[in-house]
């Protein structure tokens, strides 16, 4: 039996014992499918009910289902524009692999570990309670949150936006972005009075988000930590009323040479500590098809699932979408980094063959970096199966 | 009726017995040419009330037209609407902008808000793309946006521009079959019209162009490029060879510039330069060309210049423009920055600059390519 055959086999007892819940308004959604090599082999389905999609499920056995954040008059229409968009979700997707972890340039983009998936969890978590909950006032009822399966969360702004267009979604992921601000839009320079006047701390939104980041590593004397050097830091600690001058509008109560510098440092650290990282496209694109919670992700076997929204810091991604069981299964693994699930680790592995619980085997397969053992003939297949798991990662 | 777009102005109409005679045909078509032809529609100051009812029964009639042209000439005709709106809110010889109709307005179109402090759902509905205007410059409160009078009034603009545009075209079963002839006679009209505005300005660039001997730093570059021999991407082969055709360059001229690509095909070639002559195909605008990395800064565009193709480049650089520098390179344009100086002026600067340029219509930072792909997480 190939891998692909055996995963589906996996997937398949899956689907045909558990009913899979429908997103809400199934019957407006547009659904696309994956198969082992691609993502998306095949969109513009739609189902009249849960029992329709659940049949399709169990009968065809998709590695990926994807389902339209839109709602559409005619979901199964194409091309695309005779759909009737009929407005949508808001949905932004934080994915670990692009947040610029450290750790990701150890283990590459294909892989994550405790430490992403934890940067990616705290920056939903951000993008829940400061900017939904608190500026955007978005009951929490309204939210719903989804891990998805493979490396990343994905949240969902039910209603109250739902007839936002792209260009207006595209705002919104900016502005949970942090992108955007410059120089120019944040202080104005009276060169009368050879004063810079800018933001407070209570002003609202990212201008005063990013004086109040400065004035709290003022106050704490670790403005070096913003990547502002450290005579400048300096001669902000010398001035004691410094942080008060601030506070105030006033910016200009220690002089700084290069501002522009100085402020661009300041407005990549605020990027970093408070933006939260979605993925841009996934938000402004009216059109775009979204891993479906319930579904088995074909890259990992692991469950997209909803999270409720209150028990997302405590979520654990290595324990609680794992779904397949800890029968032993043996298989030959051409590379493969360390990774935890149920709380054990594996790997790291080179070329080795080893038994690994059922979960952890389809994890392996799924990324492509194993083969099953009994497929594993001389070096030779195993250097193939390497070359044909680096050219299907790269095309996906 | 000065907003016959609106809910009430609806209502009104609806409850009557309402008769499409010649002055409400002819009253829509020049609504539709003006907006189309010049993005701006002039209002009708008159107590005469059957005048007054034509006025108000032409809009629907307007909006049938319109629904037979492409997506940016129904842009055009809604720019037309909000310029038509701007006339309201800034009242002739006034030196600041009526907020209190704006308040009126802002009420009609359903816009949620409390003086200057609007709700964030709002906001987003109807956000203005002027650069001030992105989101993260905003001061985001409790589910509101504050915003200063002049971008409450970019939003009610953005409002009005969305509810024009809000169900266009109308479907050619949707329109009374006794209208349908006059409909079609008055769409003919409006193409008359357009075609020849077209050629005048085609004509006028493209002897500027020429006469000038200035062409678009941006598209000079990409024939630079060409003629060293580089591969050229594909946006900025279409953009030169359109550019070039539509100045009126000989076809053997913009083979001879292509001859140095290194994966150069005659025939090929002049096929396709052949199909755009054909097509009359514009370059991108700056905008685009912009998204696509081919823009330079010495293009001095999409900034102060107003200059949003590289068409008005020659042009506007000669000076032969009307309302140049400033003005546009269409006669709409020059109409437009005429009819809002004469408005008045506004915290310390002409009413149209205080106010945007609302009714330019095209985008002023790039907009992402949207496709139709799948997040991969």
């Amino acid at each position: 039996m190939d891998e692909e055959s055996y995963v589906r086999e996996r997937f398949k007892a899956y689907y045909a014992s558990h009913w899979t819940r429908s997103p809400h308004s199934v019957g407006s959604r547009e659904f696309g499918f994956g198969s082992w090599t691609k993502t998306i082999e095949s969109r513009h389905y739609a189902f009249v009910n849960e029992k329709e999609m659940n049949s399709y499920l169990q009968r065809n056995v998709p590695f990926f289902i994807s389902y339209s954040e839109a709602y559409y008059k005619y979901p199964a229409a194409r091309p695309i524009q005779k759909k009737d968009w009929n407005g949508g979700e808001v949905v932004f997707d934080i994915d670990a692999n692009e947040l610029g972890c450290e750790c990701t340039e150890q283990h590459g983009k294909d892989w994550v570990c405790d430490i992403c998936m934890t940067r990616a969890k705290d920056c939903a978590m951000r993008l829940i309670d400061d900017f939904l909950v608190k500026e955007f006032m978005v009951p929490k009822n309204e939210i719903e949150v989804n891990f998805s399966g493979n490396r990343g969360y994905h949240i969902h702004v039910t209603s109250g936006y739902e007839r936002i267009k792209g260009y207006a979604r595209k705002e919104i992921a900016d502005y949970v972005n942090g992108n955007g601000i410059e120089y120019d839009n944040m202080f104005v320079e009276d060169k009368v009075r050879r004063k810079v006047v800018g933001s407070r701390p209570s002003d609202g939104g990212w201008k005063g988000r990013i004086a109040g980041l400065f004035v709290h590593h003022l106050k704490n004397r670790t403005l070096e930590g913003l990547g502002i050097s450290k005579p400048t830091a300096q001669k902000f600690y010398n001035r004691i009323d410094a942080a008060d001058r601030i506070e105030e509008g006033n910016w200009e109560a220690v002089h700084v040479t290069d501002k522009k510098k100085l402020f661009d440092k300041l407005f990549e650290a605020a990027r970093r500590e408070k933006g939260c990282f979605v993925d841009e496209g996934v938000t402004f694109d009216t059109s775009k098809l979204i891993r479906m919670p319930d579904s088995i992700h074909g890259k990992s076997g692991l469950l997209s699932q909803r999270i409720p929204i209150n028990d997302l810091a405590k979520y654990d991604w290595t324990r609680k979408p794992v779904i397949f069981n800890a029968n032993l299964v043996k298989v030959r693994v051409v590379k493969a980094q360390r990774f935890t699930l149920m709380g054990k680790t594996f790997g790291p592995y080179e070329n080795a063959t080893v038994d690994l619980p059922e979960y952890a085997a389809v994890y392996l397969l799924c990324k492509k970096v194993a083969i099953l053992a009994e497929n594993a003939g001389g070096l030779d297949e195993v250097e193939k199966a390497l070359e044909s798991a680096a050219g299907t990662s790269a095309s996906n | 009726m000065r907003y016959p777009f609106t809910k009430t102005a609806k209502e009104l109409m609806s409850a009557r017995a309402v008769n499409i005679d010649f002055r409400v045909m002819e009253r829509a078509t020049k609504r539709v040419a003006d907006g189309i032809l010049r993005e701006s529609i002039p209002t009708l100051e008159t107590s005469d009330r059957e005048l007054l009812e034509a006025e108000l029964l032409s809009y629907p009639v307007a909006r049938m037209i319109v629904s037979s042209f492409e997506s940016p000439f129904r842009h055009r005709y809604a720019n037309g609407e909000v310029s038509r709106v701007r006339s309201y809110l800034f009242p002739p010889g006034a030196s600041d902008p009526d907020m209190a109709e704006a308040e009126r307005l802002a009420k009609e179109l359903g816009i949620d808000h409390r003086g200057n402090v609007m709700s964030l759902r709002s906001y987003l509905l109807n956000v203005p793309k002027e650069l001030d205007c992105r989101l993260i410059l905003q001061k985001v409160q409790e589910g509101n946006v504050i915003l200063d009078d002049r971008k409450f009034l970019l939003v009610v603009s953005e409002a009005v521009r969305n509810l024009v545009e809000t169900g266009l075209p109308i479907m050619p079963d949707s329109i009374p079959v006794e209208l349908k002839k006059d409909i079609q006679t008055a769409i003919k009209d409006v193409e008359v019209q357009l075609k020849d505005l077209q050629e005048a300005q085609q004509q006028r660039a493209a002897i500027a162009a020429r006469a000038s001997g200035v062409m678009a730093p941006c598209m000079t570059k990409i024939i630079e490029r060409a003629r060293a021999g580089e591969n050229l991407p594909h946006f900025a082969r279409v953009a030169i060879a359109n550019y070039l055709i539509k100045i009126g360059k000989p076809i053997d001229d913009v083979v001879e510039i292509f001859s140095h690509t290194p994966n150069f095909n005659d025939k090929t070639t002049r096929y396709q330069l052949e199909f755009i002559q054909k097509k009359g195909y514009s370059p991108p605008s700056c905008q685009n060309m912009d998204t696509y990395g081919l823009r330079l800064p010495e293009c001095h565009c999409l900034g102060a210049t107003r200059i949003k193709n590289p068409m008005q480049y020659g042009f506007k650089r000669s000076g032969r423009g009307r309302g140049a520098p400033k003005g546009g390179e269409a006669e709409g344009k020059t109409v437009k920055y005429r009819r809002s100086r004469s408005t008045g002026t506004y915290v310390g600067t002409s009413a149209s600059d205080a106010y945007g340029d609302v009714g330019g219509g095209g985008m002023r930072r790039r907009r992402g390519a949207e496709g139709f792909g799948e997040e991969d997480g």
